[in-house]
């Protein structure tokens, strides 16, 4: 098919072709308008078209590798702040806008928002792929800041869910479907978000030791209600625990008498996603925390472990950490999920780490949200026999 | 049927399966007792093996069935119709695991909620959400409907301490929806099933998270002369970010009623409302937090107790958890709404929630979670009067509407049920709700599972009528 003539009109460009998942894309719909938007969903769809969606990348590497890609969506002119209520500690946002012009949005009022990805990447990518950094310990995952969210579906069909009030069972929590759904089910366009009291104080600190007293001092501090982020950075060298404080005044202080020999390191990054060639989630109980994390350190790889949020990244230099995770998982609860990882190495394993129940079920909800297969085709796992 | 019925029995036995009329009586409604209707069959299943013989029976011989938990649910949500099989859950009562190290447990539904915090008490935790039916109400409903309750506002709802959930789907088949630790791969399948008031399958067993007993609560009592300067209170307070663990709201009627009754805690009756917040966290650090919330009471005209002692602590609740039996007094019959407003509207709905009582004639009166914005405004009524019948539902599509109006929903966390099912389309347009309906078919295209709740038929759909109701399902005796 000639994309050039069928997808014309509004948002479309077209382009020397750019690598997406090992496809050649010379096609990008950049809608400004969720009116836009669904246009170009329509037309992509009406000509058994595929897109993959793409707010700044920054997480775009997790699930299994698209089987399709046609069109790149790209939400990068869907930005902008619709609103911002100080007396309700909430805020709509179009899916583009970074969590940077966010943030600057919200400094200097007594809101802050309580997604822990980097300043560069965008609201419709952290909530599409569901990252989980540091903070949502303190912040819950990104699931639990979102209120109500307008879609576009594969069709061009505008739709919205939930709504802009703190607690609602009106209807399906269809929100908490599309969040993590990597943009399989549908485009979010805007997002309202429940924002939080911004602490009046914190306070990083960090400890070095043994491995296993690191976890003994890491597992009831993680506990405590004024840590807001913690985790376990580990390697074959040395084992760090990194814990932040926040809350007022007596609730920090509390916080750091737990702590008397941390020392003064503002080194909450290092719990923040590196570069790495392979990554993968294993999920476990903070009990499991430190037999999964010696079996994935013994294997060569670098960890960080955050028991408050149940799950451990491992970071390895090549391939050879999927057979890592595959020992790892049974040390913890539930299946691993690879984050990142080179395409070639990803095609053809479980990297979802779901069952064959789940993924019948994922097929059962992609064939009714997107019959036409118009949206990461593959994605989901979802083709795999 | 009848092959239907025999099957039943075989599956769970005869004495845990009703068929006779003088049985299934019991079983015409839920706490929503104005919508009716008389099942097949119920049957009382008490295991996961039993629940998806059952669910297949039913699907071998096209039968609808709907699970039930207590039958506590205010909006219809267990309501069955002609040819439908309840499944009842409430054998299915076992705790199965108590992870103390992991703050976890694997329970059943049948599990009455308050019994998993008695249960883990001993250990210092608890189970966080605690709607005011606890000590009846399970888990498993808990779990259909999203459930809250007072400490909400800190804590969450039930979706937020549900990990992985044991689930029968509606084609019989058994299936894990997450793992133990909550992180899974993939779509949030446990995210799309709590609070799906059972049109998606069944929960059989769930792990729930827990949480610590706090290190130190205070529960505080401010006093004010009118509803709204109460709400005008917690408006500053949500404003401010401060978090207590519990925004309540008892207006002046509520008072009487329960100062007359056996719930009777000690309130002056010419309060216009009475304000229960409570603070809980690291002990040093509340006392700071008292001096803030009396600040913001003072500013509108609000005079605050601190509760001395337990008892002191157990009878300013009293005010607000035996607020509903006290309504017992004031007529047969009780309406209570559910919808959900932004905080900073509180006082203007407030006022405007009273007016439409007043000029429908009618007694109503206000409990509810202001933290949230969830409001329950109640309507005490004769069911056996129709003109009065007639107002109440009038009065309380006019809430609805004015809620909505104001930037709100529905329902925060009775569900939409067979109830305000007609009022969807209050909030949603038809393209949001064929996008439910997805959810919906995905799970169950046969649409066997709790069939009539939560969506509208397509006839009202397209419609979008907000005077829809379905009066006709209303039971006149």
């Amino acid at each position: 098919m000639n994309t050039t003539v069928a997808l014309s009109g509004d948002g479309f460009e077209h382009h020397d072709p750019v690598d997406v998942e090992g496809f050649a894309v010379a096609t990008t719909l950049r809608p400004r308008s969720a009116k836009t938007l669904a246009a170009g969903l329509d037309r992509i769809s009406a000509h058994g078209l595929a897109a993959v969606v793409r707010g700044a990348g920054r997480h775009s590497a997790v699930g299994v590798p698209v089987a399709r890609a046609d069109v790149l969506l790209s939400t990068e002119l869907l930005c902008g702040i619709e609103s911002f209520e100080p007396a309700e500690g909430i805020c709509q946002v179009r899916a583009g806008t970074s969590l940077g012009a966010l943030r600057a949005e919200l400094a200097g009022s007594n809101w802050e928002l309580p997604l822990a990805a980097e300043d560069a990447a965008t609201v419709g990518g952290v909530l599409a792929s569901g990252w989980l950094g540091a903070r949502a310990h303190g912040y819950g995952p990104p699931r639990d800041c979102v209120l109500g969210l307008d879609v576009v579906l594969s069709g061009g069909e505008r739709t919205r869910c939930g709504g802009r009030v703190v607690k609602n069972v009106t209807g399906y929590d269809l929100a908490k479907l599309y969040v993590g759904s990597f943009g399989t089910l549908g485009v979010i366009e805007k997002a309202w978000l429940r924002l939080r009291p911004v602490p009046p104080q914190t306070e990083v600190r960090s400890f070095i030791g043994d491995r296993s007293e690191v976890f003994a001092r890491m597992l009831p501090l993680s506990r405590h209600v004024s840590v807001r982020a913690c985790g376990v950075v580990a390697s074959r060298e040395v084992t760090r625990g990194i814990v932040e404080f926040a809350g007022d005044d007596a609730t920090v202080a509390a916080g750091l008498a737990l702590l008397p020999r941390g020392s003064n390191v503002a080194a909450l990054d290092a719990l923040d996603a590196r570069a790495s060639r392979v990554r993968i989630r294993q999920p476990a109980l903070p009990s499991e925390h430190r037999a999964v994390t010696e079996a994935l350190v013994a294997c060569g790889g670098d960890v960080i472990a955050f028991p408050g949020l149940r799950f451990v990244y491992a970071d390895f230099a090549d391939a050879s950490g999927f057979a890592a995770a595959e020992s790892a998982s049974a040390l913890g609860s539930g299946r691993w999920r690879c984050e990142e990882a080179p395409l070639a190495e990803k095609r053809g394993r479980n990297v979802l780490g779901v069952s064959d129940s789940e993924v019948k079920l994922f097929r059962a909800l992609k064939a009714r949200f997107d019959p036409a297969a118009t949206l990461a085709p593959g994605r989901l796992g979802e083709v795999l026999s | 049927m009848s092959e239907l019925k025999a099957g039943l029995e075989e599956i769970v036995g005869r004495e845990r399966c009703l068929t006779r009329a003088a049985n299934l009586f019991v079983y015409e409604c839920d706490g929503l007792t104005l919508h009716r209707g008389t099942p097949a069959a119920v049957v009382f299943p008490e295991s996961t093996a039993e629940v998806q013989a059952v669910v297949r029976a039913c699907r071998a011989h096209n039968a609808p069935f709907v699970p039930r938990g207590a039958g506590t649910g205010l909006s219809g949500g267990a309501l069955a119709s002609e040819g439908t099989v309840v499944i009842e859950c409430s054998r299915m009562n076992r705790i199965r695991e108590v992870d103390v190290a992991n703050r976890i447990a694997i329970v059943e539904p049948g599990l009455v909620n308050a019994d998993l915090s008695s249960a883990v008490a001993k250990h210092g935790l608890l189970y966080a959400p605690d709607p005011s039916s606890q000590l009846a109400c399970t888990i498993g409903g808990n779990i259909a409907e999203n459930a809250g309750g007072p400490h909400t506002l800190k804590y969450g709802t039930t979706t937020n301490h549900v990990l992985a959930l044991e689930w029968v789907l509606p084609d019989g088949d058994v299936v894990e929806l997450g793992n133990r630790a909550g992180v899974s791969g993939g779509l949030d399948l446990v995210g799309a099933a709590v609070g799906s008031e059972g049109t998606l399958g069944i929960v059989t067993a769930a792990t729930l998270r827990l949480e610590a007993i706090p290190e130190r609560v205070e529960t505080l009592l401010a006093i004010f002369p009118d509803v709204v300067r109460a709400c005008s209170a917690v408006a500053d307070i949500i404003e401010s970010g401060l978090v207590p663990a519990t925004l309540e709201i008892v207006d002046r009627r509520t008072i009487e009623a329960v100062e007359a009754s056996v719930y009777a805690a000690g309130l002056p009756t010419d309060a216009g409302a009475v304000l229960i917040a409570e603070l809980d966290g690291v002990a040093t650090a509340i006392d700071a937090e008292i001096e803030r919330v009396r600040a913001f009471a003072e500013r509108h005209e609000g005079r605050v107790e601190v509760a001395r002692d337990a008892e002191e602590r157990q009878r300013f609740w009293r005010a607000r958890k035996g607020a509903f039996g006290a309504m017992g007094r004031l007529a047969p019959d009780l309406y209570v709404h559910d919808a959900v407003v932004p905080r900073s509207t509180l006082p203007e709905v407030l006022e405007r929630v009273c007016a439409i009582g007043d000029e429908y004639g009618l007694t109503l009166s206000n409990v509810f979670h202001a933290g949230d914005g969830n409001l329950h405004p109640n309507i005490s009524f004769d069911r056996r009067d129709p003109d009065e019948l007639r107002r109440v539902l009038a009065a309380g599509e006019a809430i609805l509407s004015f809620c909505v109006e104001k930037g709100g929903v529905i329902t925060g966390e009775h569900g939409i049920g067979s109830e305000k099912r007609d009022f969807m389309g209050l909030v949603f347009s038809d393209a949001d709700l064929e996008a439910m309906r997805r959810l919906r078919l995905a799970f169950d295209p046969d649409e066997r599972c709790n069939p009539g709740k939560l969506l509208p038929t397509p006839r009202f759909c397209a419609e979008a009528n907000p005077h829809a109701r379905g009066y006709d399902k209303v039971n006149f005796e």
